[in-house]
């Protein structure tokens, strides 16, 4: 009997990186059965019943032969079911069932059912962006927004019946023209009645993509002010979209809003654990602070989380990227987010209300202040008291700022920064206020407030770029004293036991 | 070289074998019942013994084949691994063996349906997976096998029901 060795390219995920595979598949002589080697793990091996049902619904021969199918490398465990579709194309090649011919130009991935129908799995946005780095045509069943986002090559074969013609006979997979406006999800901060301050917290927060803490009393609207933040964010470039959305399609998360323009919104709850939160696993996932990369991620309740869990953000946020490390390799997920936290500022929830009596003792809202820590407030640009609003205006309504106006001010101070640094045509200026354009004036009432207030450096820091971002939205090409007044407004409270 | 006494075989004439067809001329003729072409003990099924029943099975299934068009090759091939009941060899695929077990019980009065092909157990694949090792080594002819069975369940004295599952089981590494 003549040696039919077939090779057919495939590829597999590892985190968030695609990694090649070549199936290869040998006929041979004797007892009947597919043999799988090339580390395979459980889902692998299991490809074997659904190729031979999918080949059998599909009026296929099932080879009366030993078909050995490696999977090269060897030496690197493959895990998921999306080589199902090139094995079972490889064992049709080499059985001469389908044209072998122009085989070696197409990258198949891809889950097949029992009649023969193939489905997508988890990282097709991986998979096809891989194909577009390495020249070849992805073959599967992606969604058409997530091919046209790419704008790779792409045949869709929904069945492996369409394989008994040759595949370059196949139409391209259409392109999805429809184009998708940024989608404000139904939500918008016209429902949020008397929260002006916070609302002007959260624009500047937008503008200038600072972490920003919320703390209020129970009731008082906190999680519904984060919940619309991404009605006022500007739509993702497109590099941005895609990044963001290769990771929900490695997660297994939808991403059609993203590949959209929306920003990513995660809001992960306080019983989360550290590898839900950083991405942990087998097969490793990205975890909520990848998914929420170039979006927001919202901690709601954020005394609540362990802080263990807290203080594993510290690195994701400081070097936005998260790393971790495995006995086989460490893995690296891209984590670039805005933080939003919303937290009560006491067990109780009443310390500072003017109309509920705190219940709680120094000591209790001592411990509770201190579970979220120093280094994580470090990294909150922005803390904003959240009162309960007036029980007339709740009832009455009130015409307060909607989302469409509020977007419209980010988007300008955006546009003004990026105007206002290109002006600044790189001078290299050493000290942080000439680089951050202080009047003066300005420069002044820091310095003074730096001092009768004992700031820290840090937090003198953080006061002087999030006036800049002020001065943006106020259109000042040098910071103005009023600029460095409101940014004070929403320095962190000293009530919270924190470092300021 | 003589093969060691574990892998000897016990041959025969296949002629001989295939001495219980009464009426050769009637093997291709449906019309005619399988049962009355092949030799039987004279007694009534129930009082078959369990010997008599499994002889009586493989007759009906090699009559069976023979008339889908299948070659038969041999019959009770045995060595000291034990017997594969038919050897067949579909015409198209010469290369090919066939190896039918059969599965023979008796299902006169009884309200459940049986099913003989479950007494292909997982043990018994692994050895039917020696014997065809065995058998190609024996048979240069063929490349490959395929593992056929076919389940007889005797109704009455000249009615039974009869399954061929084609290609029952494939033999995967681990």
């Amino acid at each position: 009997m003549s040696r039919h060795v077939v090779c057919v390219k495939s590829a597999f995920l590892r985190g968030v990186e695609v990694l090649p595979v070549e199936v290869q598949v040998d006929l041979s002589g004797g007892l009947p059965g597919i043999n799988i080697v090339g580390m395979p793990d459980v889902a692998v091996l299991e490809a074997r019943s659904r190729v031979r049902c999918a080949m059998r619904a599909q009026e296929y021969e099932i080879p009366r032969f030993q078909v050995t199918v490696n999977l090269a490398p060897g030496s690197v465990r493959k895990m998921g079911t999306g080589l199902d579709l090139p094995i079972a194309v490889a064992i049709l090649a080499a059985t001469g069932q389908i044209p072998k011919e122009g085989l070696d130009k197409y990258l198949f991935v891809g889950e097949l059912g029992l009649m023969g129908d193939v489905s997508a799995v988890r990282g097709m946005l991986a998979y096809i962006a891989f194909a577009k780095e390495e020249n070849l045509t992805f073959c599967g069943a992606p969604s058409a927004k997530e091919v046209s986002s790419i704008d790779a090559a792409c045949k869709y074969v929904d069945n492996i019946s369409l394989l008994k013609k040759r595949l370059s006979l196949l139409p391209d997979m259409k392109r999805d023209e429809e184009v998708v406006e940024q989608t404000v999800l139904g939500l918008d901060y016209r429902d949020v009645v008397d929260q002006e301050v916070a609302k002007r917290a959260l624009t500047i927060a937008a503008a200038g993509r600072h972490g920003l803490l919320m703390v209020g009393p129970p009731g008082s609207g906190k999680t519904m002010l984060a919940k619309r933040m991404p009605s006022i964010l500007p739509a993702l470039s497109t590099k941005e979209s895609i990044e963001s959305a290769l990771i929900h399609s490695v997660a297994g998360c939808d991403n059609a809003h993203i590949l959209g323009g929306n920003p990513p919104f995660a809001s992960p709850h306080h019983s989360s654990t550290i590898a839900g939160l950083i991405g942990g696993g087998n097969p490793m996932r990205p975890g909520e602070v990848s998914l929420a990369h170039h979006g927001i991620l919202f901690l709601d309740e954020l005394a609540e989380f362990p802080s263990s869990v807290l203080q594993s953000l510290r690195q994701p946020m400081e070097s936005k990227k998260v790393t971790i490390t495995r006995v086989q390799g460490d893995y690296t997920f891209p984590s670039d987010f805005q933080l939003i936290a919303a937290t009560n500022p006491c067990p109780c929830g009443y310390l500072g209300d003017p109309d509920h009596t705190c219940t709680c003792n120094a000591a209790m809202v001592m411990k509770y202040q201190n579970k979220v820590g120093g280094p994580i407030m470090d990294r909150i640009d922005l803390v904003v008291d959240v009162r309960r609003p007036q029980v007339s205006k709740v009832l009455e309504g009130q015409a307060g700022m909607d989302s469409a106006t509020m977007r419209a001010t980010v988007l300008q101070a955006r546009e003004y920064a990026a105007w206002r640094q290109k002006k600044r045509d790189g001078a290299q200026k050493s000290s942080l206020l000439a680089r951050l354009m202080y009047s003066v004036p300005a420069a002044n009432v820091l310095r003074n407030s730096g001092m009768s207030l004992k700031l820290g450096g840090r937090s003198l820091s953080r006061i002087a770029t999030v006036a800049r971002t002020i001065a943006d939205i106020n259109k000042h090409v040098e910071v103005a004293p009023e600029d460095v007044s409101e940014a004070l407004m929403f320095r962190s409270r000293v009530s919270l036991g924190v470092a300021a | 070289m003589t093969p060691p006494y574990f892998y000897k075989t016990i041959g025969g004439d296949m002629k001989e074998k295939l001495d219980f067809i009464l009426n050769p001329e009637a093997v291709k003729d449906s019309s005619v019942s399988i049962f009355d072409i092949i030799e039987r003990p004279e007694k009534p099924i129930e009082h078959f013994s369990a010997k008599e029943l499994g002889k009586d099975g493989e007759r009906v299934a090699t009559l069976y084949l023979m008339r889908k068009g299948f070659e038969v090759v041999d019959l009770n091939w045995e060595c000291k691994l034990g017997e594969i009941d038919i050897v067949v060899k579909d015409p198209e695929h010469p290369r090919s063996a066939i190896l039918v077990e059969v599965k023979t019980r008796l299902s006169l009065k009884r309200t459940d349906p049986v099913i003989p092909e479950l007494n292909v157990t997982v043990e018994k694949q692994e050895k039917y997976r020696e014997l065809a090792l065995l058998y190609l080594a024996f048979h240069k002819e063929y490349d490959s096998v395929r593992f056929d069975v076919i389940a007889i369940s005797e109704v009455s004295q000249k009615k039974a029901s009869l399954r061929h599952l084609i290609n029952a089981f494939c033999i995967d590494g681990e």
